[in-house]
């Protein structure tokens, strides 16, 4: 009995590569972010549309027309939202990701399994977030009938870099608030400052000559300024000033994965 | 399978300071300030075999580093010292509903704990239908489980688990959730594992359970693996263990007011073949019990009843009235009373009597009672069965009489 009950369990023992459940359990949670978040609330998914466009209406207000922040002689709501869309993907990102593993203390202390999981899903919910904020964006480049060239198709690349760096700031930041929960503290700080230093809801031209090239330290800098060339201007994207972001992106990698690695065994007893 | 050499496992208590911080960045420091810390040791130069197939329990008292010896065989802790080799195909189940997400339905939970547990999506969706009817939640699966029960979640989560196809599967008191019924049913689906040939190890309080299902158990005491052998034998070194560590835990204690009861209990003695300070029977022989009680006023018609128990089942209890021996006495006089119980139906281990004073024959509730006002253990004599209590039986091989078909008698 014993011995066909084994046969027949080892028949339909499925063959799930480690890999194939990783990207089966990351899909599973950022479903589960994403559908959960708007549970509860009456507009639901509006949110999506509706949290970016108050945000720029705040921005329009208080930068375009109180401060005259400049946006390149283009028309400003333009200008800042496409700003707004991006800034969403990586403060929300890098957020969610910092307090991804350690906001499910009782999952990470009490089952095993692959926790970077965690940090990647909070950033893929963000640029799901990201893409439904975009959706206005293409209604007001219709409205502003700016033509869409084939430069757009630069957003890709561009895209790949912001995620690469905002996946291994978050790994990082993600494994270290599992030890010092001062880290999420200082990342809100952080996101704050690294907003007002980054052509968000302004334009480069606003930086005085002499600080430009410490501004431009900032690698979400020339991110920032070539999705506006490609998407708004039509203009080439410059490869030169993404090189600094792309070797920024990829070094930070190269340090997040195996300091993750190397963390994640601890997360455990820590979190 | 799972091998533990020589494992040790630290945690760090302490709150988060400026010198954990300075010891996680500058190696150098580490060293120096080894002994500032505040080290508590979890496990202590552990080692264990698990073998393959056989079903092994860890016994052991709250905090004594079970849970920890879990986490490190399926490896999702690494011991601070020693080894500890994991097979691939290890599943702990702890914490059950854990990664369930409040806002999210049934349905939608099933999936997302299925993938936390490593359970491939086909094999999820085949099985949605027997986890429902498992976890007897068909009116409630599309509902949020914030509505639940925390009975039907973790009758959900249970059985989310059991569709598992584990090679070793680790349980971290998992199997004491639900009602009677549902307890049942986990069991059963466990022992079905057991005999698909799925390696076990358990952490449990139950006695009867662990004697039921494994084979081979392992007392932890203080993060030290103190004994190791057949269930039955660990469980009563584990018994031994409380009662030397916790000497108070053992002795009588006194409920109710013996001020306003009418017999002072003076004496309970038990009469053994074995007069010890607590007789040692084997399991066939006779007990007596004799209580000695002093009236502490003018009493008619009162009662004395016995309660023997072990841990806190209560597996026999009787009054005195109950055989028509109502206690009438004067002030200040003596009564003493025997209990004699023929054969003691228990099995081994050690039990524990309560004594309580009734004021009449249709007393409810007792007016005074001593729990633990004697102690006795029963010894094994053979192989009997298992369970809380021995019933005389016997086994006979009959031979089946060729019996004509129906219609022709």
């Amino acid at each position: 009995m014993a011995a066909t009950a084994v046969q027949h369990l080892g028949e339909q023992r499925p063959v799930a590569s480690p890999a194939a459940r990783f990207l089966y359990l990351w899909s599973q949670i950022v479903t589960r972010d994403l559908k959960a978040r708007y549970k509860q609330t009456v507009l639901g998914g509006l949110w999506g549309l509706g949290r970016p466009l108050l945000e720029l209406g705040v921005y329009a207000i208080v930068f375009g027309t109180v401060l005259g922040a400049p946006s390149d002689g283009l028309p400003y709501p333009l200008f800042a939202y496409a700003g707004v869309v991006v800034w969403t993907f990586v403060a929300r990102g890098l957020l969610g990701a910092t307090h991804s593993v350690s906001g499910h203390a009782g999952l990470v202390s009490s089952v095993p399994f692959p926790k970077a999981t965690l940090p990647l899903a909070a950033i893929s919910a963000a640029l799901v977030d990201a893409a439904v904020a975009a959706l206005p964006l293409g209604v007001a480049l219709a409205y502003y009938r700016v033509p869409l060239t084939a430069h757009v198709l630069w957003l890709v690349p561009i895209g790949c870099i912001l995620v690469l760096l905002v996946t291994g700031i978050g790994l990082i930041a993600s494994a270290l608030n599992v030890f010092y929960r001062d880290v999420g503290h200082l990342a809100e700080l952080v996101m704050r400052v690294w907003l007002l230093l980054t052509p968000v809801v302004y334009a480069t031209s606003a930086v005085p000559e002499r600080y430009r090239s410490l501004y431009a330290l900032n690698p979400l800098v020339s991110v920032f300024e070539n999705v506006r060339g490609v998407l708004i201007e039509g203009a080439v994207v410059d490869w030169p000033s993404l090189a600094y972001p792309a070797a920024v992106s990829v070094g930070v990698l190269l340090v997040a994965i195996p300091l993750f690695r190397r963390m994640q065994p601890y997360f455990a007893e820590s979190v | 399978m799972i091998r533990a050499e020589g494992a040790w496992k630290r945690f760090r208590l302490r709150r988060r300071s400026l010198r954990d911080l300075a010891q996680d960045l500058l190696p150098g420091a580490r060293r120096g300030m080894e002994n500032l810390r505040l080290p508590f040791w979890a496990l202590r130069d552990v080692s264990i075999d698990v073998e393959p197939g056989a079903a092994h329990a860890v016994v052991g008292e709250n905090g004594s580093g079970k849970s920890t010896l879990l986490k490190l065989m399926s490896g999702m802790m690494r011991p601070t010292r020693g080894t500890v080799t994991v097979a691939d195909g290890a599943v702990l189940l702890s914490h059950l509903g854990s990664g369930f997400h409040p806002e999210l339905s049934g349905r939608e939970n099933v999936f997302l704990q299925g993938a936390i547990l490593g359970i491939p999506k086909q094999r999820l969706s085949a099985k949605l239908d027997e986890i429902v009817s498992f976890a007897e939640v068909e009116r409630f699966i599309d509902v949020p489980v914030k509505f639940y029960s925390s009975g039907m979640a973790v009758r959900l989560a249970f059985a989310i688990a059991a569709c598992l196809d584990p090679e070793i599967l680790l349980i971290d008191e998992a199997l004491a959730v639900g009602d009677t019924a549902f307890r049942d049913r986990c069991l059963e689906r466990i022992l079905e594992f057991r005999a698909a040939g799925v390696t076990m190890v358990i952490v449990s309080h139950d006695r009867y359970l662990v004697e039921q299902l494994c084979d081979r158990a392992w007392l932890l005491h203080r993060g030290e693996m103190v004994e190791s052998g057949d269930p039955a034998s660990v469980f009563n070194a584990y018994e031994r263990v409380v009662k030397r560590d916790h000497p108070d835990r053992a002795n009588p204690t006194i409920e109710g007011d013996p001020g306003r009861s009418p017999l002072a209990i003076e004496s309970v003695t038990l009469l053994g073949h074995d007069g010890h300070v607590e007789p040692i029977l084997d399991v066939d022989q006779p007990l007596t019990v004799r209580i000695a009680a002093r009236a502490t006023r003018d009493v008619r018609g009162a009662a004395v009843g016995v309660q023997i128990a072990r841990d806190w089942h209560v597996l026999h209890g009787t009054r005195s009235t109950r055989q028509g021996v109502e206690i009438s006495a004067e002030r200040g006089q003596l009564v003493t009373l025997d209990l004699e119980y023929e054969k003691l139906g228990l099995s081994s281990g050690g039990y524990s009597l309560h004594v309580s004073v009734l004021e009449h024959r249709l007393a409810h509730d007792p007016i005074l009672r001593i729990k633990r006002a004697a102690r006795l253990r029963v010894t094994h004599s053979e192989s009997e069965g298992v369970g809380l209590v021995r019933l005389p039986h016997t086994w006979r091989e009959c031979r089946v009489r060729v019996q004509p078909g129906p219609g022709r008698s």
